[in-house]
């Protein structure tokens, strides 16, 4: 019951903001835009080119990286794995970051995407390498691993701005800041294909990611085949981080966030928790982008301060509050 | 975490919070000698130096105008004008200097600025004597070259320069500083590497004090009225200051920079005042960035690329696009 | 009990980073048998058990379940086969019995399935069977350790395999929860005809409710046979190197190990 009514509401709340978001900003967008939609006036082409790729993109972006958050806390047991620890950020930054420097001679279509797509990969492979070294699978051994993954593709960031002229060394900064300055439906179209791709893999695995979070025996034991599963998951994790690093950079904190913050107002059943996830990390990070970007408007605050400011505080509230009445 | 540390740290929370807002009283823009000290400030300079070393662009080019090029032992990474700049030893950047090299080429003192902090307490401690400069604004600058005249012996050489660099930047403030003032957009670094399809994305705006001068004395209006010196903006708020001129700095480097490409991802915001009136100007002169005493030349062009209809003969006039 | 082989190991051996776990074990398990595995510590029951449910694959030899080689399996099909009940789960499970219980219907959907009312009842009969559905919608967290135990066997009535493993199921519980696991499996196994095989360190239970045993030693077997068979001097202390003393069951007059003197 009371699963239900968390469920419901965060759905209302998902739908307040994105109704209100394409409506804050600094120019007065009036309702009669969504009755006429001329492109010629400054409010429709503001509303229609602007605000709402943005608004999809936020979305997109926060529902993609709770939604791996989810996936990677259930698989390592761990409440700290993230698209972030795990150094697949990282790693799909770095890979973008390359294609920056090698775009002149590079002309595939989305080559940002498979860029960042190899570099994810590349980060996962590594890790899982680094795990299996170890003989066995450690979630405590994986998470170490990740953390230094994803020093080490932080670094290699670091380095490629350094020997890179200014320019090329302007757009790399993007990659190691996370923003959502989009315009037009290019983005947006092309983060939906590979999002929902991820997404769809995910929920269908939401079943296994139940049992895979009490351990590996019980899955084993009912029926999951846990190194494909985990494969699958990696997969998708990848593919999802990548599209939204290419376009957006590395966003922080959702993928930490969204998921303990579901869990704890619909539950850990994976069934209910996956989609609430994805529907609160998208509704969040749209949230927190409005916020960035009317808060000292016209100037634009990083994305990732207001996720970080807005949801600490929130966090913690919610667990204090649990803490009081259940654990005897 | 006990109840008085939480407290602590919500109280400095919002003190941070309300230093960020706090506004940021605004220099008067009049372009006036009185600001400027001519000898005798106190810089700590005692003596004359013979072994320079300057960590910046604009200080490196004061040196030379000066004539006190060969008393330079070592220059940045970013020091390439003048020519003979670029064969001067390099010393690290600005905010990272190689402190080896330094210490191995013996300077008498080294030019730093005053945002410098890490740098010049590490001069301090290994005992190398460092000339500590402002540049925050156009007086900054004229101050700078005073200082740096005293430090290299060549004062009354400092004073010519600043006397013409005044005389000059006065003229053009007298010309083109007038009524009306054009709203003016100042870009000095965007994500120039997208295609030509959208607009230009990542956007950082000049809104500190030295830009605010410049554009000021040029005769425009700095569109952006907020505090913060390099705000990042996006579409939707450029759209809404809606400037008459965009002046876009993107100081060449390496790799040729096509400027059409620039041009052609402004011109995907066509609601705007200065897209409608092809105004939009890209300039790719280093000088242009640079605070130092090529910063009547930088004036002359914002001014001629503002107000246009100023300048007597039609060929200087700047194309806007 | 019939002659059909519900598992078939032969030549099992196991080894990790040069040390044998396991040496060249056979042995097989008749459907519907109740078949206790004992032995030392460190004897490789668990290890055993851990070939014969997939937790590890990389055994050499060859494991049979209903006379199909268990590497062919996927491990889905498995599952509606042979369940696997671990030591004890862990203390931190975020999810009510039901839902727990719940889960073990998952062999039985797809992905894209959800748990049906035919699948609710089989989890509820399974939770009343074990007389888990006074706690049903409590945090598995918040149970006891016998209460927990009691779930994870209904948890494997409702993934509703033919094959149990058990991996010391009454091992840290109280004399009533002992007593109540392993009437439940006797029972379990009559109802439903389900095989059982149970890895205990308790040789008394074992006597009392085995149809066979097997005691393993060094990671190969050292004793295979009926139950009255292993109550004797001289296997146990070579089994166990130390001597035991014996007693008969006042009820049912079977050969039964007591404690120790505590000198």
């Amino acid at each position: 019951m009371k699963t239900k009514v968390s469920f419901t509401l965060i759905i209302i709340f998902a739908l307040l903001v994105l109704t209100a978001a394409p409506f804050a900003g600094m120019i007065k967008v009036p309702l009669s835009v969504l009755k006429n939609i001329d492109l010629a006036t400054t409010e429709a082409q503001v509303f229609y080119q602007i605000r709402l790729p943005r608004v999809f993109t936020a979305f997109l972006a926060g529902a993609a990286l709770a939604c791996c958050g989810v996936a990677l806390q259930a698989m390592f047991r761990n409440p700290l794995a993230t698209p972030f620890t795990l150094g697949i950020s990282s790693g799909a930054a770095f890979g973008a970051a390359i294609c920056v420097i090698f775009a002149a001679y590079l002309p595939i279509p989305y080559g940002n995407i498979w860029f960042s797509f190899a570099g994810a990969l590349a980060a996962v492979l590594l890790v899982y390498g680094l795990t299996k070294i170890k003989k066995g699978f450690s979630a405590d051994t994986m998470l170490l691993a990740g953390i230094a993954v994803n020093f080490f593709f932080s670094s290699l960031i670091l380095f490629l701005q350094y020997i890179s002229d200014f320019t090329q060394s302007f757009r790399i900064i993007h990659w190691l800041m996370g923003s959502i300055d989009v315009t037009g439906y290019r983005t947006p179209v092309t983060m939906l294909i590979f999002t929902v791709i991820g997404i769809a893999v995910i929920v269908i695995q939401r079943l296994n990611l139940n049992l895979m979070s009490i351990s590996d025996e019980i899955a084993i034991a009912r029926g999951v085949d846990v190194k494909n599963a985990r494969k699958i998951i990696f997969f998708a994790t990848s593919i999802m981080v990548a599209a939204v690093v290419a376009y957006c950079g590395p966003i922080g904190f959702v993928g930490l966030m969204a998921p303990h913050i579901c869990r704890l107002l619909v539950g850990p059943d994976h069934k209910i928790l996956t989609p609430a996830s994805i529907i609160f990390g998208g509704a969040f990070l749209t949230l927190c982008d409005t916020i960035a970007r009317t808060l000292i408007a016209p100037a634009e605050m990083p994305v990732g301060v207001i996720t970080a400011l807005l949801g600490g505080p929130f966090f913690v509230w919610l667990l204090l509050k649990d803490s009081g009445k259940s654990i005897p | 975490m006990s109840q008085k540390a939480k407290l602590v740290v919500l109280v400095l929370l919002i003190i941070a919070i309300a230093a960020f807002w706090a506004h940021r009283a605004k220099q008067q823009k009049q372009l006036d000698e009185e600001g400027v000290t001519i000898g005798g400030r106190d810089t700590g300079i005692t003596k004359t130096y013979n072994r320079i070393i300057s960590l910046a662009p604009s200080t490196t080019e004061m040196l030379f105008a000066l004539g006190a090029g060969d008393k330079v032992i070592g220059v940045s990474e970013f020091c390439n004008y003048p020519e003979e700049a670029k064969a001067k030893p390099k010393m690290g950047g600005l905010m990272n200097p190689n402190y080896e090299v330094i210490v191995a080429a013996k300077p008498d003192v080294v030019i730093v600025f005053n945002e410098m902090l890490q740098p010049t307490d590490k001069f301090k401690s290994l005992n190398i004597e460092t000339l500590v400069l402002e540049h925050s604004t156009v007086q900054n600058i004229f101050q700078s070259i005073q200082d740096i005249g005293e430090c290299c012996g060549a004062s009354e050489q400092a004073k010519k320069i600043f006397k013409e660099l005044t005389s000059k930047m006065t003229a053009i403030q007298e010309k083109y500083g007038n009524e009306p003032h054009p709203k003016v957009l100042v870009i000095v670094g965007h994500d120039i590497s997208q295609d030509s399809t959208k607009p230009p994305v990542n956007i950082k705006a000049a809104g500190d004090e030295f830009y605010n001068q410049m554009i000021s004395y040029a005769g425009g209006q700095n569109v952006y009225a907020g505090t913060a010196p390099f705000p990042t903006i996006n579409s939707e708020s450029i759209i809404s200051m809606n400037p008459e001129v965009i002046i876009d700095l993107v100081p060449a480097d390496k790799n040729p920079i096509d400027t059409n490409v620039i041009i052609k991802q402004w011109k995907n915001l066509s609601q705007i005042e200065a897209v409608k009136k092809n105004r939009i100007y890209v300039f790719t002169e280093d000088y242009m960035t640079i605070p130092g005493p090529r910063v009547a030349m930088a004036l002359e062009k914002l001014a001629v690329a503002i107000k246009p209809e100023l300048t007597a003969d039609a060929n200087e006039r700047p194309k806007g696009n | 009990m019939n002659d059909q082989k519900a598992i078939e190991i032969a030549e099992l051996s196991f080894a990790i980073s040069g040390k044998q776990i396991l040496e060249r074990i056979c042995f097989a398990v008749f459907a519907g048998q109740r078949l206790f595995i004992v032995g030392p510590n460190g004897a490789g029951k668990t290890t055993l058990l851990r070939c014969v449910s997939r937790i590890i694959t990389n055994y050499q030899g060859s494991i049979k379940v209903k006379d199909r080689n268990l590497r062919t399996y996927s491990q889905k099909s498995l599952a509606k086969i042979l369940t696997y009940v671990p030591q004890s789960l862990g203390a931190d499970i975020p999810f009510t019995v039901r839902q727990f219980v719940l889960m073990s219907r998952y062999p039985h959907l797809s992905p894209f399935s959800v748990i049906s009312p035919e699948d609710e009842k089989i989890a509820c009969d399974a939770m009343e069977m074990t007389q888990t559905v006074c706690f049903a919608d409590r945090v598995m967290a918040t149970l006891s350790g016998g209460e927990r135990q009691q779930v994870s066997i209904a948890a494997a009535l409702a993934q509703q395999a033919e094959i149990f493993l058990l991996d010391e199921p009454a091992t840290y519980l109280d004399y009533k929860h002992q007593r109540d696991i392993h009437n439940l499996l006797a029972k379990i196994n009559k109802t439903y005809g389900t095989t059982i095989v149970c890895v205990t360190h308790d040789l008394n239970s074992a006597v009392l409710s085995a149809e066979a045993i097997i005691a393993i030693k060094e990671g190969k077997i050292f004793f295979e046979g009926v139950p009255e068979k292993i109550m004797n001097e001289e296997i146990l202390e070579e089994i166990y190197s130390k001597k035991f003393c014996f007693a008969e069951h006042p009820l049912t007059g079977q050969k039964i190990v007591v404690p120790d003197v505590i000198e």
